[in-house]
């Protein structure tokens, strides 16, 4: 309690400190050209550098190749938050184990507000996942949900049929040399080592 | 995130939510129309220590205030050992603004 009574007031004196400071600055909000879509980007931040493959691999329980066959749900994660779930094959396992077909739960997504603006809510410049593309995944397995979320953007990299075999001899290389937060390590449900194998 | 002083008691710049989603997320920044949002996932903040999640507020608190990633200080991605303004992120705040 103390502490998040102390997140809160370090917060809110940034803010207060800010407001005084500035003068105030235009919205420049984003808006799509082509359609009457507005997009909204999300910046997001990670228990790891996610530019570096070692970390990625490390602080996922699966890393594979699979090939999205179809959407099959778009059950958000709040209000604000859209989620798009894939039924997708997978093709090959490079850490961990997942059979045939599982759902992966993008972080991306339409919302519709009250008077009906659609918005394209996704992290940064990562594209919703399309049927028929292959693409690698580095996911976490949510149990509650029966599906698995992937690391926006760096869990979820479009592969062509000219990058699959060099992508899969990064990753596998990745594995060996893979790294895992301390954050990570205190979820001690997952195994970081070996990643997730469905028995099944 | 626009931060407009004469209005700032009417209008609401930037909202604080909480996420609970097993992921290798810590928080983002969403910009919106009306009110932004940054949100701290609980899944692994229920794992940090206190100078970690107050490192995690204030990069998000950065990319509210338009600033982007950098390769040292409190901007960096996926580091936890800064907790105080660095000298990147006060540059920075004297050319944006
Ligand atoms: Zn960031």
């Amino acid at each position: 309690m103390k502490r998040k009574v102390l997140i809160f007031s370090t917060l809110l004196s940034s803010i207060i400190f800010i407001t005084f400071l500035n003068q105030g600055i235009d919205k420049d909000s984003v808006q799509s050209k082509e359609q009457n879509i507005e997009i909204s980007e999300i910046y997001g931040d990670f228990v790891m550098d996610a530019t570096k493959k070692e970390e990625v691999v490390g602080n996922s329980e699966n890393v594979f190749i699979a090939k999205v066959i179809k959407q099959v749900g778009t059950q958000p994660l709040n209000e604000h938050m859209p989620r798009t779930q894939f039924e997708v094959e997978v093709k090959r396992n490079i850490k961990g184990k997942l059979k045939d077909f599982i759902i992966i739960n993008q972080s991306a997504g339409f919302m519709t507000d009250s008077e009906g603006n659609v918005t394209l809510v996704k992290f940064e410049n990562q594209e919703l996942l399309e049927p028929g593309k292959t693409y690698l995944f580095a996911s976490l397995y949510d149990s509650n949900n029966n599906w698995h979320n992937p690391v926006p953007g760096y869990g979820e990299v479009l592969v062509s049929d000219d990058t699959k075999k060099q992508m899969i001899d990064e990753y596998k290389k990745a594995f060996k040399a893979q790294k895992t937060s301390k954050i990570m390590e205190k979820h001690k449900d997952k195994d970081f080592v070996n990643g997730y194998i469905d028995e099944e | 995130m626009n931060i407009a002083p004469d209005t700032w008691a009417t209008y609401e710049d930037l909202t604080f939510k909480d996420i609970l989603e097993q992921s290798t997320l810590l928080g983002y920044y969403q910009k919106l129309t009306g009110s932004d949002i940054i949100a701290f996932n609980v899944f692994n903040f229920m794992k940090m220590t206190n100078d970690e999640r107050k490192k995690v507020a204030l990069h998000e608190m950065g990319h509210a205030l338009g600033f982007g990633h950098h390769d040292s200080g409190i901007m960096r991605q996926g580091r936890f050992s800064m907790t105080e303004l660095d000298e990147h992120i006060k540059e920075d705040y004297y050319e944006l603004y």
